[in-house]
């Protein structure tokens, strides 16, 4: 990376000797990409963060440091309740914007880790809450001087029956308990992506509904006019950063584009292409490698929304996905009538060449997870982003007639003269290979066989997740950075 | 996030927490202004009923104690006098009050500033200060009990009504 830097961005010779003038310029965006990703990611982590510090350093200067460490029994069981109170809003509100779409989360971070990152901090989040519920009903209980589990009890119903907003509350507590319970992965596989979403969608009331007790009971949002402002402003920009990319622009972009079904094509055993047509489909700014979220509007799809990569480079005149009927809306998709209105959410994703900087690009993927893959192959080829022999495509599949796509990245090898190579047999235990690929030793080794100078290639890859962790450990064993491995994973 | 925002960060929120601890240890509750300072300029409110003139400054009419209106200034009946006590700044809002007098025995507390930093702190000080108000009038001083589940307000009502009570020189 740093070399990188050096070669072509200060210096007046090319930055890779005998490398095309159009591959040198791709190269050299990729890194400007790259150093401007670096910055916007650290404003990005740098204001979470500063949030965060301002309402606990509020919190304390508010006299919190002298209830924990000097107060009366209650009042430091109030004051462990103020703070997770405190620290928990925050936290919700930097989920709601990680789950808002913004443009600028994604083309950093990708909506998958952004996705992930939400995960993470809800694991933390709804314990803060119930912290938080639970201490300041024992708090007040101690400090009303009903004690007892029957006090701590009769204590939660006068607040909940009191009037303050305490009820909203209550129940913004109860949805963010539901939310959390249906999001462990366990109930997730029993309930269904669908109604899972659903639930998942009332988190926006839940943070509403605990706006006012906040307001009328909560000292430290109301402390000074500075926090009065502060909270407001937050509470604003989350909001209107919902509304607007979750919203509006998804609203916006389907209206003025108006996608229809053009054709659906079967591509091999199971697995339908649907292409679409709009309108200004070369206004849309989307790359190869990006996935919408998609709706067609017709009986059964309309109410889920799916994401689904592209599985060709956008042209400008049409979209392109490739489905494998695995769910019944994946199935559903082949019925579709051409005609049949479109509304897509996106694009999405961090999974393109905007960061590449490497010369050398391998493509693997397993299964339907061919798709982006296959679209990232054509940009490079029709770019001219990639000189002959430069680019190499590993296709693993556990059988011979499970290659969907495969004559198209055929074509595409042959044109520009890339590598494509199958890797086909059925599933090896703890291995990303099939049996015999790239003779004996480690998957890492044996990789490095099949690939000649792995390390020091562009790495993207693509299939189901067990075998992309499997493809992750064993590239970097062969000695790829990190940095130079771009991958997008969705846990559903 | 890259190392050298990482440290910048680091340090910065740490100092950043570390200050705000040092300075809620000593909470804006613990003390009361000076009762001159905070108390109304005596001026405003404290007229002589039975000659319509400004008192004259003396011990029993200080800058903060006056003589209600309507009180006859006779020999036989005690003057009535009130006197308001310093603000005690809680994290809730401030509390002020003031005593009124006859003679050396306190009559009335009337509050002239409770918790009000939301509808909840005023809905407890409401609640409170009755309760307060009687026993203080029981006791005749500042040494009264806590009223449970508000104990900002009756720490700085205490506060307030003792500082009333030396500005009134009470025994």
């Amino acid at each position: 990376m740093i070399s990188c830097v050096s070669n072509t961005m200060t210096s007046q010779r090319p930055a890779h000797p005998g490398t095309s003038e159009r591959v040198r310029r791709a190269l050299g965006r990729g890194v400007a990409f790259r150093r401007r990703r670096q910055r916007l990611a650290d404003l990005l982590e740098a204001l979470a963060l500063a949030t965060l510090l301002a309402v606990v350093a509020q919190f304390l200067v508010n006299g919190g440091s002298h209830d924990l460490l000097t107060g009366a029994a209650g009042d430091r069981l109030t004051a462990v309740g103020r703070l997770t109170g405190l620290v928990a809003m925050d936290l919700l509100l930097v989920q709601l914007v990680l789950a808002a779409r913004v443009p600028w989360v994604d083309r950093v971070y990708g909506l998958d880790r952004a996705l992930k990152a939400h995960r993470v901090l809800g694991r933390v989040t709804v314990p803060l809450v119930l912290v938080h519920v639970g201490t300041i009903v024992v708090g007040a209980a101690v400090g009303d001087g009903r004690t007892g589990p029957g006090g701590a009890l009769r204590e939660l119903l006068a607040m909940v029956t009191g009037g303050d907003d305490l009820l909203m509350a209550a129940i913004a507590t109860l949805l963010l308990v539901v939310i959390a319970v249906t999001s462990v992965q366990i109930a997730r596989r029993r309930l269904g992506y669908e109604a899972w979403h659903v639930v998942h969608l009332t988190a926006y009331a839940a943070v509403v509904l605990s706006v006012p007790h906040e307001l009328s009971l909560g000292s430290d949002f109301t402390a000074s006019p500075w926090t009065r402002a502060y909270w407001w402003s937050l509470w604003l920009l989350v909001a209107g950063s919902v509304l607007l990319w979750r919203v509006a622009l998804p609203v916006v972009r389907s209206a003025r584009h108006g996608l229809r079904v053009d054709r659906v094509v079967e591509e091999s055993d199971g697995v339908w292409s649907v292409v679409m047509r709009g309108r200004h489909l070369d206004r849309l700014d989307v790359r190869a490698g990006q996935f919408f979220n998609w709706r067609f509007v017709t009986p059964g799809l309309l109410l889920s929304a799916h994401p689904w990569s592209l599985s060709a480079a956008p042209d400008g005149r049409s979209l392109r996905i490739t489905v494998r009927g695995l769910g019944d809306h994946s199935a559903a998709v082949r019925h579709l009538k051409p005609g049949t209105f479109v509304l897509a959410e996106g694009p999405y994703g961090a999974f393109t060449t905007r960061a590449r900087v490497r010369r050398h690009v391998l493509l693997i993927a397993a299964g339907i997870g061919v798709t982006p893959v296959r679209a990232l192959l054509e940009e490079l080829v029709r770019e001219g982003h990639a000189l002959p022999g430069d680019v190499h495509v590993l296709y693993r599949a556990d059988a011979p007639d499970q290659l969907p796509l495969h004559g198209e990245l055929e074509r595409l090898a042959d044109l520009a003269g890339h590598r494509l190579q199958t890797l086909v047999g059925p599933p090896e235990v703890g291995s990303l290979l099939p049996a015999g690929a790239g003779g004996d030793g480690s998957d890492a080794s044996r990789l490095a066989r099949l690939v000649p100078g792995l390390a020091g290639h562009e790495v993207y890859l693509c299939g189901p997740p067990a075998w992309m962790s499997l493809v992750h450990r064993a590239v970097q064993r062969a000695g790829v950075p990190r940095t130079h491995i771009h991958d997008e994973r969705f846990g559903w | 996030m890259r190392k050298a925002t990482s440290v910048i960060m680091g340090v910065a929120g740490a100092s950043a927490i570390g200050a705000s601890w040092a300075a809620g240890l000593t909470p804006k509750h613990d003390t009361v202004s000076g009762v001159t300072l905070s108390a109304p300029p005596a001026a405003g409110r404290s007229t002589d009923a039975s000659t319509g003139r400004r008192p004259a400054r003396g011990p029993a009419s200080s800058p903060q104690a006056h003589e209600r209106p309507g009180a006859k200034a006779s020999s036989a009946v005690p003057r009535s006098r009130t006197v308001d006590g310093g603000v005690a700044h809680t994290q809730y809002g401030d509390v002020q009050v003031s005593i009124t007098v006859v003679g050396s025995r306190i009559t009335d507390v009337t509050p002239l500033h409770l918790t009000d930093s939301s509808r909840h702190s005023v809905r407890i000080s409401a609640q409170a200060a009755p309760v307060l108000r009687s026993e203080a009038l029981h006791r005749q001083s500042a040494q009264i009990d806590m009223v449970s589940g508000a104990t900002y307000t009756s720490d700085a009502y205490r506060q307030s009504l003792q500082s009333a009570i030396d500005a009134a020189h009470l025994p």
